[in-house]
């Protein structure tokens, strides 16, 4: 069965005519090329493929396309050109959050959904913004240091 | 649609719109060695494909029309990654060299031989008459065939595709096959165009419509708004940074006359935007939205309107000296015109922009005037020659991208250190940011010595941050690209009634085009490859570079040497004609051989003093001799026909083997540790086995199997640097890194041996295959030296390092007859034999070298006889596809095509190679000449030679 599928992504609209059931991740990175939004478990789990729709921190490899007709999504490419963006990502190459740098994109994006909504988060606030984003190199602490960083460092532009 | 086919024997589907062309779709459908080569004219054959057991052009049909038929592509002649026997013998019989279209042969002749197991000479041509080959020529691709049905009757192959050099050693010298030729011949991933991944951009450069114009505006401001568009580039947004694009040595022998987008356009064809795009269609619709103002001005276009007083300038900018500046340069300056780009000279090249000369050089030995005064009979003639292009199958190409903060460059080039330096220089970045790959080069023949695409593109994605790909349409190929210098020159010699030439002199005029790439050193190359090859007393020679408006011009296989002996040996066939001589004769008695010393070379330093040399090893003399017992020289031949004349040529050459005190190369050898090894090699092999010779090298020296040796090259951030493969050079000064390089590992080898064993290094020695051997007879593998350097307490890995220059030269001699019939009555031309004989020193892969010069001769048949770039009168290229240009098909192959080699040893080359393929196109033009003289009585002084031209002579019209 086709569907036609319309949506924005990163401002723009976009609209996909195929099997709604297809992947939102497949969708973004093999006709949209945005392949800054990874795939590390396919399940839901590790948060590499972490989006941003209507404003809510999403897991794309668990949301089949139908579901997102009339959605707004954001991805990495969307906003690391932003001040916003580019506010925790200065941030996290200043605190060392990164290491090898796959779960990184997604990792943005949690941060980036969580000052959104909370511009001066603890450290407990920040661990549970990320609690759905695995980072094996890591062990988070850098991360949430970096996070607390961009909240500082961004100041009014969170409030 | 759906088109619902069998490829290669399964069912598929194939989707796309119904009037796409099959070829694009079976590309992107993943049968990426259905290529193309013509913008879908149909006539170089990159994209033939079996539909129904027919061969035809790919580009040709609509998706539709495949609906419910059978294709065959080269993909389903592999079984696996194994290759079939039409395959293997193709890299047996050495025709797999830039190989962009030997899939498409190979599918070709499989399909023939299936149809017919014992076809003939005429069937093999009618197979592969619709498939242009400019590297290997045709001649062996017989051969291969000959081979496929030696093997189907026997089990195996005897046949030899050359002979072979130097008992004493194991690959070198042996027709072994290119290491690369199973994967080039399957059609595998290794081109430019395969790197490129979904959702790259693309580029379109809006070119001038004008020969000679200031660009007074460029409003890209609609343009942008178009959806898709990203950013477009101007003059007026680009920074003034002065370059130029020859791939030269730095300081480069050619003025800094341009920068990346120029304030005024100098041809039909020059840059005037270029635009950043999502995809094609997107950047064909802004291209049409940016408004330029041109302002105008008066083109020139030949030599002789451009000395003409009162010509307009060409050049009319700043003019500026990194070193050697004349004393009145500010003066010269003041009549500069601010809207022009600067023309910088790293030092003085003679020239003199307010006369549109770009370069000029002048030198000679003895007394030219004495020497006339000595002849018996003096020739004057002048001789012209056209504007050619080297049309490699795989136009010019770019894919860039950022990696990890660099730029990235995937290119075709003959250049990849070059690539870089000029790359970081535009994009005002240091070279660490700059990562060149040269991939597998489909044809270059010079013309990717120079930077035409890279600039651009690596300036866009620096820009943009963008992944782009670029690639040149075959009509740019034409009008923005490089080209052979046209030239003009007036040859005088003198010469006695017993054949001693007592005086040479060459006025060398030669055309540049818009920009000074190679201004000097193409038209120097007319003397100085030519008068070096002469035993003669006084020679001198004048040579004037003049800028004009036509396509650009630049570096092609023979360099200035094709022109140059076109006109000398016709001097000296006429010479011989007027004082009643045989001209073979007197050529034996003119030449060089083995330690006479170069006097000529001291005026012939390209910009510098040259360095006076002896000939080193020299086989023209043998090259003569055979030649003219091959093709019976001084029995006339007659046709039964009346019409028809029948005539014999030839012409002596020669080349060099890279330049010397110039040219400089590094690689480093491996030992990985399991005891195989690795060559990096700086330098690039476009298709004529260089990296081949790099693994030969390095297996003779380290005595082991050469199918444990890999090579990785022409990649600057792994491999060390290389001037380049240009000038003949790759063969003597990259295999000789190569060489030095395997020659210092084996002394690590045997010191690492020596501690391991406990032994004295002088006890020691290397054998096959792969051992370390005392005298004692204790014998260590290289797998347990290797392993044992490389463990938890071991020394570390062994690297063997090497460089090469040299103050040497090694020059390749040869020579070329030709056997014409000449119709009198129609003016058609049949070649009847050719016969190509060289001496390229040891040849290190004898196979490749035969093929190498038959391509190169059927490159030179074809500016002889066809190929020629025709302008409008405002300077519009009017020959921007194969088929109104003219280049050489199987058809136009000599009926009876020989390539032979001489047995010489040389001193400096790798295991005494020189060069091999420069030096063949320098043969064809002026030995064809010599024939037709000899059929007909009419000398043809400009090539191409048309029918035409020989019924004008004739009195006819």
């Amino acid at each position: 069965m086709l569907s036609k599928i319309v949506f924005s992504v990163n401002g723009r609209k976009v609209e996909f005519t195929g099997n709604p059931l297809t992947r939102l991740i497949d969708v973004l990175r093999e006709d949209l090329g945005l392949t800054g939004v990874k795939e590390g478990c396919g399940e839901g789990e590790c948060g590499a493929c972490s989006v941003i729709k209507d404003g809510r921190l999403v897991t794309s490899c668990i949301i089949p396309v139908g579901a997102v007709n009339g959605s707004e999504i954001y991805t990495i490419e969307g906003i690391r050109d932003t001040e916003k963006g580019k506010c925790i990502i200065d941030a996290f190459a200043e605190g060392g959050a990164v290491q090898c740098g796959f779960c990184i994109p997604g990792m943005v994006m949690a941060a980036y959904a969580l000052l959104e909504g909370n511009p001066h988060p603890t450290e407990l606030e920040i661990r549970k913004g990320i609690s759905g984003n695995i980072c094996r190199c890591t062990g988070y602490d850098l991360i949430v240091e970096s996070i607390k960083l961009a909240s500082e460092k961004g100041g009014a532009l969170w409030a | 649609m759906e088109a619902k086919v069998t490829i290669n024997g399964k069912p598929a589907v194939l989707r796309g719109r119904e009037d796409e062309r099959l070829r694009d779709v079976l590309y992107r459908e993943g049968y990426t060695s259905v290529r193309d080569s013509d913008d879908a004219e149909g006539f170089a054959g990159s994209d033939t494909i079996v539909l129904d057991g027919r061969l035809v052009y790919s580009n040709l049909l609509m998706l539709y029309q495949a609906d419910g038929r059978s294709i065959r592509t080269p993909e389903g002649l592999l079984r696996g990654r194994a290759i079939n026997d039409v395959q293997e013998a193709m890299i047996r019989a050495g025709v797999v060299q830039s190989a962009y279209n030997a899939p498409e042969a190979a599918l070709a002749l499989t399909v023939l031989l299936e149809k017919n197991p014992d076809p003939s000479r005429d069937d093999i041509k009618d197979a592969l008459s619709g498939i242009f080959i400019r590297d290997a020529g045709y001649e062996h691709y017989y051969m291969a065939v000959d081979m496929v049905k030696e093997k189907r009757k026997n089990g195996s192959i005897s046949t030899e595709a050359a002979p072979s050099f130097r008992d004493n050693l194991m690959y070198v010298g042996k027709p072994t096959g290119k290491i690369d030729g199973e994967a080039l011949v399957s059609g595998d991933r290794l081109f430019v165009e395969d790197k490129v991944p979904p959702h790259t951009y693309t580029m379109h450069v809006l070119r001038s419509p004008f020969a000679h114009a200031y660009v007074k505006s460029v409003d890209i401001s609609e343009a942008l708004k178009v959806d898709g568009v990203v950013d477009i580039f101007t003059a007026f947004n680009t920074p003034a940074i002065p370059y130029m694009q020859a791939g030269q040595g730095f300081p480069e022998p050619s003025p800094y006359d341009r920068v990346l987008i120029n304030r005024k356009v100098r041809h039909v064809g020059d840059r005037v935007a270029a635009i950043v795009a999502a995809d094609e269609e997107t950047a064909l619709k802004a291209a049409e939205l940016v408004k330029v103002e041109y302002d105008p001005i008066e083109p020139v276009f030949t030599v002789e309107e451009a000395m003409a007083d009162g010509a307009p300038l060409v050049h009319n900018g700043k003019v500026e000296y990194v070193s050697g500046a004349p004393d009145d340069l500010d003066e010269y300056n003041r009549s500069a015109d601010e809207r022009e780009e600067k023309v910088i000279y790293q030092f003085p090249l003679h020239g003199d922009i307010h006369r549109n000369i770009a370069a000029s050089a002048h030198g000679g030995i003895g007394d030219i005037e004495k020497g006339f005064a000595e002849a018996d009979a003096i020739v004057d003639e002048t001789y012209q020659t056209s504007q050619v292009q080297c049309t490699p199958l795989e136009p010019h190409v770019c894919y860039g991208h950022i990696e990890g903060g660099r730029l990235v460059l995937s290119c075709s080039t003959q250049v990849p250190y070059h690539v870089r330096r000029i790359v970081a220089k535009v994009c005002e970045i240091p070279e660490n940011k700059v990562h060149v790959i040269k991939e597998r080069v489909g044809g270059g023949y010079g013309s990717k010595q120079d930077i035409l695409v890279e600039d651009l593109i690596g300036y866009a994605v620096w820009k943009t941050g963008k992944p782009i790909y670029y690639r040149n349409t075959r009509a740019e190929e034409f009008y923005a690209n490089s080209t052979r210098h046209p030239m003009r020159m007036r040859v005088k010699m003198g010469g006695k009634k017993d054949g001693t030439i007592t005086a040479i002199y060459m006025d060398v005029r030669a055309n540049t085009g818009p920009y000074g790439n190679h201004c000097l050193t193409v038209p120097m190359n007319a003397s100085s490859k030519t008068l070096p090859i002469f035993r003669v007393d006084n020679m001198y020679y004048d040579l004037i570079t003049y800028y004009t408006n036509i396509p650009p011009t630049g570096a092609y296989q023979g360099y200035g040497a094709p022109k140059g002996y076109f006109a000398i040996i016709s001097a000296l066939g006429e010479l011989a004609m007027k004082l009643g001589i045989d001209p073979l004769m007197m050529a034996e008695k003119n030449i060089v051989e083995e330690g006479y010393m170069l006097e000529i070379l001291k005026g012939l330093g390209e910009g510098r003093e040259g360095a006076v040399v002896p000939v080193g090893s020299c086989g023209l003399r043998e090259a003569l001799e055979r030649g003219a017992k091959l093709i019976d020289w001084g029995k006339k031949d007659e046709s039964p026909d009346p019409d028809w004349k029948i005539g014999k040529g030839f012409a002596m050459i020669q080349q060099g083997s890279g330049l010397p005190g110039l040219d400089h190369s590094n690689a480093q050898v491996k030992l990985l540790t399991d005891g195989t090894i690795l060559v990096l090699s700086g330098g690039a092999d476009l298709g004529t086995g260089l990296d081949t010779i790099s693994a030969k090298v390095a297996a003779e020296v380290l005595k082991v199997p050469l199918d444990i040796v890999s090579v990785v090259s022409g990649d600057t951030d792994s491999c060390m640097f290389d001037t380049g493969a240009y000038a003949s050079s790759g063969t003597y000064f990259s295999g000789n890194a190569s060489l030095n390089a395997a020659k210092d590992l084996s002394r690590k080898i045997i010191h690492e041996a020596a501690l391991q064993m406990g032994e004295k290094e002088e006890d020691l020695s290397i054998e096959y295959p792969g051992e370390v051997v005392s005298k004692s007879g204790r014998r260590l593998s290289y797998w347990k030296i290797s392993h044992d350097a490389t463990a938890g307490d071991g020394r570390g890995q062994l690297i063997g390092t090497g460089s090469f220059t040299t103050p040497n030269f090694a020059i390749p001699y040869g020579a070329h007859f030709a056997e014409v019939a000449v119709n009198v009555k129609t003016g058609e031309i049949k070649v009847l034999k050719f016969y190509a004989i060289q001496d390229a020193g040891t040849p290190i892969n004898p196979e490749l070298a035969l093929c190498q010069m038959y391509g190169a001769a059927m490159k030179s048949i074809g500016h002889t006889l066809y190929e020629d770039m025709v302008l409008d009168k405002n300077g519009k290229c009017l020959t921007t596809t194969f088929t109104d240009y003219g280049v050489p098909m199987i058809e136009e192959a000599p009926l009876d095509f020989r390539a032979e080699l001489v047995d010489i040893n040389d001193q400096y080359g790798p295991f005494g190679a020189k060069s091999i393929s420069e030096i063949a196109c320098n043969g064809a033009a002026p030995a064809i000449a010599m024939a037709i003289a000899d059929a007909t009585g009419v000398w043809v002084r400009s090539w191409p030679i048309t029918g035409e031209k020989i019924l004008r002579g004739l009195g006819k019209f």
